[in-house]
């Protein structure tokens, strides 16, 4: 971008004012500095404010030093060094952005750990769930295991039917007592009987006949409630029998529906089992804030070292230029400038490396110089931008300010020297260098 | 002659475990599969074919038993049962002694069986899994009896693991119909001739679309199939497209606007595409609250034109980064790694 023509209707304190620049020097002189401000600030609104006010303040405007004292002077341009270093382009401000990413990652790691939870609180639902089914296999377990003592009790485990037998025998005991005892009594009327008549035929006496029929008739009555009460044991017997066949049945009964509940509960608990692993494969899969947070990540690790590829870089190529500038500028006096890790300068010259504390304040203006156009080649490098010197060469030596205005004529690009002194105008004529003057009143 | 074919019922499935509708989707396949029960008892079929995985697990005792009592109610129905890749036969399954309803065939074992329907002249060939995967072609080598009247292959699978399967070749070799289950999703593969039933219910979110069952009957002859769409919901997809002058509301209106289309009993996952002026800070989250929800996927972009700003800041870091990123075949992580990155420099270097 050059600057040509600037036709200022009414801006600030200026009305209706033309000024005409050359593509090569201008010097822009007023001694009211108020004026000259305001041009500035003009050119300021006017062109670069599409551009960040890093790059315009950094490439395009440039203030004098503004220490008073030589440490001070130093710290400021260590600073600058190091500032443009820092950033890569001076205009970029890493920190906020590494801020604002990692305030979005926060986001998404609270999503994640909502979601981990409510995965985390499924997966326990499920476990419990296995563990109540294994509780109630288990009391199913205790039951089986109650009834299998019930059925020892009972003498009813397969091979063992001596509980069957013993009631069998027992009831065939009272069978067979109650039928003897039918007999006796049956034998003992049939005897009485038999006696009355005998005893009638033989002996002719009532007492005999009588006491014979006593007898047989003691003997039936003896005879009959022996029958009568292994009758009721016989009873008694089969009722037994019978219960016990019924409470046999019951258990087996029992036995077959535990077993059932047994199988069903094994089966829902290897279903459940089963749905447990499926449920953990799932949950193993990447759910979408971790693809998020996969990308924040790597969106960080990729700033953070492609910008140190660029501080290196960038501080490599402003270092080469400032030294390239400098050594021009003062003949070759001054060969290099350096900076280390800590962020201190040195400059080599002739046969060692000088600390800047070791330097005057003409060279250390130089140095300045240098750096700030230096960084304005490298922060604009696509398309050149004009300079604006503003009063940078009020502490020059005359020599100096010769060197650096023929330099900077040889660099062919657009400057506007601003100034309240008449001194560069004058030793740009001294020089017989070309320049357009706008001469403020 | 009219059936009904029926596959993947996948009775006592938990979908979308974790979502608050999931108990009641639980509920939901049970009471769709009864509701097709109800709706032979109104309007009767002949045959009614199961494809395989009525269970997403091993039967229970008790479910075998509910199913069969609901069989019970539809006998003047021949039912066709087989076993699928889920409810497999395993060695201790209740199906291996379960005392099925006389109406029911129930297909034992891994052998092909040809069982034939007396009353309809119908031939009915199926076998059922005794293994959770089988690799064998089984049905490939499956040839229809000689026999006059309708040969109807039931089967399972198609896929490597669960006997692959060359249906075309299969169906040309003579059957009028085959029956196929396992894969979810419905479809007629051949004209009136092959067709997954597809899930009778979509059992988790990537059974996308229409749920049902086939329903065939002769016709002059003929037989003829269609799919009947049943389900009590579907799983749909939501494509929400930004625009530069998008917003969070707008994109919730147009949500909004979308549910109500495609009804807020089903259940969606949304995508949101396209490009979003840069600034616009979504919250995709909030969507959730609109309707029923599984998952939201935020493939939108900001509205950089990358090779501008390529341009505009080479030899920076901004330049540096997309050129980074440029040089490389992105993936999706690198792809919003590419834009978060590159919005945040932006942002913070104005």
């Amino acid at each position: 971008m050059i600057i040509r023509h600037l036709n200022i209707k009414n801006f600030g304190t200026i009305n209706d004012r033309t000024l005409e620049f050359s593509p090569g020097i201008n010097v822009l002189y007023g001694e009211n500095e108020n004026e000259r401000t305001t041009i500035h600030t003009y050119i300021k609104s006017m062109f670069f404010k599409d551009i960040s006010e890093a790059i315009s303040d950094n490439a395009v405007f440039v203030g004098p030093l503004k220490s008073a004292t030589e440490q001070d002077l130093i710290r400021e341009l260590q600073k600058f060094m190091a500032g443009c270093q820092g950033t890569g382009d001076g205009a970029m401000d890493l920190g906020r952005a590494m801020q604002m990413l990692k305030m979005s990652r926060k986001g998404y790691q609270v999503q994640a750990e909502r979601k981990q939870k409510e995965t985390e609180q499924e997966r326990q639902k499920l476990l419990t769930k296995m563990d109540d089914i294994r509780n109630e296999l288990n009391e199913i377990q205790k039951e089986l295991v109650q009834i299998d003592e019930k059925e020892g009790s009972l003498r009813m485990r397969p091979g063992d039917e001596s509980g069957e037998i013993i009631l069998d025998e027992r009831m065939a005991e009272a069978k067979a007592r109650r039928n003897g005892f039918a007999v006796g009594m049956l034998i003992s009327a049939f005897a009485g009987i038999l006696g009355l008549i005998l005893s009638a035929i033989i002996a002719d006496s009532i007492a005999v006949s009588l006491t014979v029929a006593v007898a047989a008739a003691g003997l039936v009555g003896l005879c009959g409630k022996q029958q009568m009460k292994y009758a009721r044991e016989f009873q008694k017997r089969i009722r037994m029998k019978k219960r016990w066949i019924s409470r046999q049945e019951k258990l087996k009964c029992s036995k077959e529906s535990l077993r059932q509940d047994c199988d069903e509960k094994e089966t829902e608990l290897r279903n459940i089992q089963e749905e447990y692993r499926e449920y953990e494969e799932n949950s193993c899969l990447p759910t979408s804030e971790e693809r998020e947070l996969q990308a924040l990540n790597m969106a960080m690790e990729t700033i953070e070292r492609l910008s140190g590829n660029i501080h290196l870089q960038f501080g490599r190529r402003l270092q080469t230029r400032t030294s390239q500038i400098l050594r021009e500028v003062t003949g070759g006096k001054y060969q290099d400038v350096l900076m280390d890790a800590a962020c201190h300068m040195t400059v080599t010259a002739g046969d060692g490396t000088v600390a800047l504390e070791h330097l005057s304040r003409g060279t250390l203006e130089l140095i300045y110089f240098a750096m700030r156009m230096a960084a304005g080649e490298l922060l604009c490098q696509e398309e050149s931008l004009p300079m604006i010197l503003d009063n940078i060469f009020g502490m020059y030596e005359e020599e100096d300010l010769a060197a650096v205005l023929r330099w900077m004529y040889k660099e062919k690009r657009q400057i506007i020297i601003s100034t309240c002194s008449k001194r560069e105008m004058e030793l740009l004529d001294r020089e017989e260098i070309p320049c357009q003057k706008l001469i403020l009143s | 002659m009219r059936f009904i074919h029926l596959a993947d019922v996948n009775l006592g499935a938990v979908p979308d475990r974790g979502c608050p509708w999931s108990s009641r989707r639980e509920e939901e396949i049970w009471e769709t599969f009864r509701r097709v029960i109800a709706g032979i008892r109104e309007n009767p079929v002949d045959l009614l074919f199961i494809t395989g995985d009525l269970f997403h697990r091993q039967p229970l005792l008790r479910e075998l038993k509910e199913v069969n009592d609901l069989f019970s109610t539809i006998l003047d129905t021949r039912i066709y049962l087989m076993a699928g890749d889920h409810d497999y036969i395993r060695v201790d399954s209740f199906y291996r002694d379960f005392q099925w309803e006389k109406n029911v065939t129930f297909f034992k074992n891994e052998q092909i069986t040809c069982v034939k329907d007396e009353k309809l002249d119908v031939y009915v060939y199926g076998l059922s899994y005794e293994h959770q995967e089988i690799e064998d072609p089984l049905y490939d080598s499956v040839h229809p009896a000689e026999g006059e009247g309708l040969h109807i292959l039931l089967a399972h699978g198609g896929d490597e693991r669960h006997i692959p399967m060359n249906i075309r070749s299969i169906a040309a070799s003579g059957f009028d119909y085959v029956a196929l289950g396992h894969i979810h999703k419905p479809q007629i593969l051949i004209r009136d001739n092959a067709a997954y039933a597809g899930a009778l219910e979509p059992v988790d979110r990537n059974d996308l679309g229409d749920h049902g069952y086939i329903e065939g009957h002769l016709e002059k002859g003929r037989l003829r199939i269609n799919f009947v769409p049943f389900a009590c919901r579907s799983y749909e997809q939501i494509l929400l497209m930004l625009r530069e002058d998008s917003t969070q509301a707008s994109l919730e209106e147009m949500l909004k606007a979308d549910l109500a289309n495609k009804g807020r009993m089903n259940i969606y996952r949304i995508v949101i595409r396209g490009t979003r002026a840069p600034e616009l800070l979504l919250l995709p989250e909030r969507l959730k609250s609109f309707g029923y929800v599984t998952e939201i996927l935020d493939e939108s972009k900001p509205a950089y034109d990358l090779e501008a700003l390529q341009k505009k800041y080479s030899g920076t870091l901004i330049g540096d980064y997309i050129s980074y990123f440029s040089e490389k075949d992105r993936n999706a992580v690198e792809e919003k790694a590419l834009y978060y990155g590159l919005q945040a420099l932006l942002e913070t270097s104005r």
